[in-house]
Order: C-alpha cells, then sequence, then structure tokens
C-alpha cells in the first residue's frame, strides 16, 4: 500500500516536472495559456484516477479480502505460535545457567526443547520452568521433550536427532 | 516423660523448618533471587545498545537492585548531562558546516539576480540562476534529511530491540512476584503493541512524511505547478495515524493493567488468607515467608525496569537531542536567508525545518510509548496483594 502511493506520488512529481519545463521553455504567448491548461488537467487526471479505481474496486467486492489481500489466516496462527515460542525460549534464557535455547513445536502438544548450560542444573525443575513458560506465552498446557547438553562439548548426534 | 520429648521435638521442628526468612536479611534473600535469574543476555544487550555513547555507563540489573536497596542513587545524572553536552557541541559543529555551505550558495544566489537584473529586463536568467541555486540547496537538504530519517529509523529497531529483550524477563519477575494474572495477560499484548507501533511507525507514518516533505521541496524548486495540499494531505494521514496508535496504546494498556491487577490481588489475597488461617500452626509465618519472598522479588523486577527505563532514556536523548540542533539550525537559516530577497532558498530551509520538527514529535512520541509502557506495566504489578 505505501509502495502504491509512493509509485502514485512519484508519477506526480514527474508529470509536475515535466509542466514546469514545458512552461519555461515555451515562449509567451497563446500557446503557453494552453499548455498550463492542459498540464493542469493531466496533473489532476493522474492525482484522482488511481483513488477512483480503488474505490471501484472496493464497490465490486466487498469483502475485506480487498483491502488486506486474500488469505486463509493459517500464515497468521503459525505466525503467532513461532514469536510464542521465540518468548519462551527469552525467558527460559533468564534461568541460571542457562546458555541458549532452542524449542520445536510438535504434534499434539508435545514441545521438544534443546537447552545448553554451562554448569550442571536439576532437570526436573528446569523441565517445570520450560513448561511454565511455554504456558504463559501459549495459554495452553504443554508436553515437553528436554534434552541438556553441556556447553563445552555438544555431541552432533545429539543436536541431528533432535532436529529430525 | 515420652510426651515431653515430642513435645520437644515439635517444637524444634517448627523453629528449624518454618521462619526460614527470618533467619536471613533481605540483603541475602535480593542477592540470592538476583543470582537465581539470569540477567546477563539483558545486560548483554543494553551494554551494546548503548554502545555508541561510551561517556554513557548503565548499572547491570543487580546492582541496581542493590543501590535500590542501600538507597544509593544508581545512576549519575550529571554523566548523563555532560555526554549530552558534548553531543550538542558535536552537532552544532557537523550541522553548522552544512549550514555555512547553504549561506554562501544562498548569497550567491541573491549576488547572481541582483546582476542579471541589471544585464536583461526580463528576469529568465535570474529564474534559472535561483533555480539551480534551489537545487544545489534541496539536495544538500535531502541528504541531511535522509541521514535523519536513517537515525530514526535505526532507533526504533534498537528500542524494539531491548523491548523484545525485556519484556520475558519483566514477565518472568512478574509472575515471580505474584502477579501471575498480569503476566498472563500483559505478555501477547505488550509484544503485539510494541511490534504494531514500531511496524506502522517505519512502514507507515516515515514514508507519509519523506513523500510529504519531498512534494514540498519539489514545489519549492519548480514553483509554477505545486502540489502543496497534497503533501498537506500525506502528512496529516501519517500523523492522525500516530494519533490514532497512541490512544489505542494508552487505551489497552490501562484497560489491561486494571484487570490484571484485581485478578492478581484477588487471587494473592486469597492465598494469603487461606494459608493464615487453615494451616494451623506455621500458616502465619508461611505466609510471613511469602510475602518476604514476593517483596524481594519485585524488587528485582524494579531494577529491571529501571534499567529498561533508563536505557530507553539515554537511547533517544541523543538522537533526539541532533534532531533538535538540526531544526534549530535550518530556521535560523531561514530567517538569515529571508532578506537576501531569494524566495525558494528561504522556503526550502523552512519546510526542512519544519520537517525535522514532525520527525522529532514522532520520535518522541514513539519513546514515550514504550517508556509508559514499562513504567505502566511495573505500577500495575506493584499495587497487587502487598
Amino acid at each position: 500500500m505505501v509502495a502504491m502511493i509512493g509509485h502514485w506520488v512519484r508519477s506526480l512529481i514527474i508529470i509536475v516536472l515535466l509542466g514546469n519545463l514545458a512552461d519555461f521553455i515555451l515562449p509567451k504567448g497563446d500557446l503557453k495559456k494552453y499548455a498550463g491548461l492542459i498540464i493542469g488537467l493531466v496533473l489532476l487526471l493522474a492525482m484522482v484516477s488511481p483513488v477512483w479505481s480503488i474505490i471501484h474496486q472496493l464497490g465490486k467486492s466487498r469483502s475485506s479480502s480487498a483491502w488486506l489481500g486474500v488469505g486463509t489466516g493459517q500464515n497468521l496462527s503459525v505466525l503467532v505460535h513461532s514469536e510464542q515460542i521465540d518468548q519462551a525460549e527469552a525467558m527460559v534464557l533468564s534461568y541460571k545457567n542457562v546458555e541458549s535455547c532452542v524449542i520445536h513445536a510438535g504434534p499434539g502438544g508435545w514441545y521438544s526443547a534443546v537447552v545448553t548450560v554451562t554448569a550442571p542444573v536439576v532437570k526436573t525443575t528446569l523441565s517445570q520452568y520450560i513448561k511454565d513458560a511455554l504456558a504463559i506465552t501459549t495459554g495452553q498446557t504443554p508436553r515437553i521433550q528436554l534434552s541438556v547438553q553441556t556447553s563445552e562439548k555438544i555431541q552432533p548426534s545429539a543436536v541431528h536427532r533432535i532436529h529430525s | 516423660m515420652r510426651r515431653l520429648w515430642i513435645w520437644i521435638a515439635a517444637v524444634a521442628m517448627v523453629w528449624g523448618f518454618s521462619p526460614v526468612v527470618h533467619a536471613q536479611t533481605v540483603d541475602a534473600l535480593v542477592s540470592k533471587q538476583a543470582q537465581s535469574v539470569n540477567t546477563q543476555s539483558l545486560d548483554r544487550q543494553v551494554s551494546q545498545l548503548v554502545n555508541p555513547y561510551p561517556q554513557v555507563h548503565i548499572p547491570t540489573v543487580s546492582q541496581i537492585a542493590s543501590d535500590l536497596l542501600h538507597r544509593k542513587n544508581p545512576f549519575s545524572l550529571t554523566e548523563l548531562v555532560s555526554a549530552l553536552t558534548q553531543a550538542i557541541a558535536g552537532d552544532l559543529e557537523t550541522e553548522g558546516r552544512v549550514l555555512g555551505v547553504i549561506f554562501l550558495l544562498s548569497v550567491l544566489a541573491a549576488i547572481l539576480s541582483r546582476l542579471t537584473d541589471s544585464i536583461d529586463g526580463s528576469g529568465r536568467i535570474a529564474e534559472v540562476s535561483q533555480m539551480v541555486v534551489v537545487s544545489a540547496l534541496i539536495l544538500i537538504a535531502l541528504h541531511s534529511f535522509g541521514l535523519a530519517l536513517a537515525m530514526v529509523n535505526q532507533l526504533l529497531t534498537d528500542v524494539v530491540h531491548l523491548m523484545e529483550s525485556l519484556i520475558p524477563l519483566l514477565v518472568v519477575l512478574m509472575a515471580g512476584s505474584g502477579a501471575v494474572a498480569s503476566a498472563g495477560i500483559f505478555h501477547p499484548v505488550m509484544m503485539l503493541t510494541v511490534n504494531l507501533v514500531a511496524m506502522m511507525t517505519r512502514s507507515w507514518v516515515l514514508p507519509l512524511v519523506l513523500l510529504a516533505t519531498i512534494i514540498d521541496l519539489v514545489g519549492h524548486w519548480m514553483p509554477n505547478f505545486s502540489l502543496k495540499n497534497l503533501a498537506l494531505l500525506l502528512r496529516q494521514t501519517g500523523l492522525t495515524l500516530l494519533g490514532g496508535l497512541m490512544t489505542l496504546f494508552l487505551g489497552v494498556m490501562a484497560v489491561e493493567g486494571s484487570a490484571g491487577s484485581v485478578a492478581d490481588g484477588v487471587t494473592l489475597r486469597t492465598g494469603k488468607f487461606l494459608a493464615n488461617t487453615f494451616v494451623p500452626v506455621v500458616g502465619k509465618a508461611f505466609s510471613d515467608a511469602m510475602e518476604a519472598v514476593l517483596g524481594s522479588s519485585m524488587l528485582l523486577k524494579n531494577a529491571v525496569s529501571v534499567v529498561g527505563a533508563l536505557t530507553i532514556i539515554v537511547l533517544v536523548a541523543f538522537p533526539i537531542l541532533k534532531l533538535f540542533v538540526m531544526m534549530l539550525l535550518y530556521r535560523l537559516g531561514a530567517a538569515a536567508t529571508e532578506p537576501l530577497g531569494v524566495s525558494g532558498v528561504h522556503r526550502t530551509l523552512e519546510t526542512m525545518a519544519t520537517a525535522m520538527g514532525w520527525l522529532l514529535a514522532i520520535t518522541g512520541s514513539v519513546a514515550l510509548m514504550f517508556f509508559l509502557m514499562i513504567t505502566v506495566v511495573v505500577t500495575v504489578s506493584n499495587g497487587v496483594g502487598l
């Protein structure tokens, strides 16, 4: 929408510049008067035609999709969910000794969390903490599968297993 | 005899187990809690954001918590003020140089127009010379406007990053200080409003103001056909949008705040009452301990919000001062070039000053919104229960 307005304004500015140039170059006389009138008319048309076409379109299709584009609404919920998971990850980062945290959503309310820690932690407490964080952000009671890594030795095989 | 032993054992257990908190000082409790919450990521983010201003030092969360507890001032105001004065001096110097170039150009234009007046009577050459000078002026002005716009954009990104690292910590501590319902309600709403405000400002308000300014400048450059009212329309649209966002934001904050705090107050009071009444011997001690723990995590939460508010102040103060200096210098230039009689020059400078003023207003109101968000969230959940 903003890009459209930018396009519109750009074409208007180009017309104005050309009109000024013509006005400048033309010799004084009758021709100049008529040229000014015609440039004014062209400007009027260029200014009004997009507005007219938008109103026309809205009149034809009365749904909100004319404004927002066609969509099923699924993309938004996916986006919201990933944002909620990101926030839960950020909240887990405030736990003591936690260095990084990656949470993936699985089917049926299951979440798999991979947490890297700098010192040993109590796994049940951490898992309850992650559950609470997910509950706060998503508003549901999640079930989680937690795997804890210490930051010195990260096994690539373990990471691979979680991602696959 | 055996009964006596049982009694002694029971009393010892009560003494030993229940009032853990009474044995500790508030200091120890707070420091324990500060250690149990990992605030490193927030501190790192804050120091990264404040990195461009090396004179300003923002204390960490645990420093602020202990300073608040010992009634010390956690942040030195004189440091900030001296850094700001230095920044103003630097801005004046760089922008003053630009203004000097503009003065030179306008004096040249004035001399040219007088000279051409004496050469030919029709005034066409004077018109051309004025157009050339104004076009150079517009190039300079647009360059500095582009810099200001990029600065405002960067500021918005920075503040959103700050809020995104601040909000999870704040929500954790809110839940820890008993405001569970507030934490649950505030979290999605805060994230939504922060991102909505930043997105709308970046992709709607700022481009509309930019377009309006460009149209105005073109109008001064070639005054025969100008589109002043179109510029007015675009600017009005952008600023109305900003005003609407602000109204929406304040309304949402007020409603959510009152709803969440009432719910939390009820829950906590009920919990305390139940513990006091129905847990026979240690009920009172238990509810006292609960209060102490909640209070100390409230202190920590306030420390986090102080860090957030300070960082927002520091992040916003420098760009706003720079914009203000630019606006002032453009106004000065407009005032000084008006008597020279070249109308395009002083109108251009006037337009630039107005545009800087709009940028200033936009930056200020967005920063105010985020600032209010932090303070509202904290004061709302402070009133809970205790």
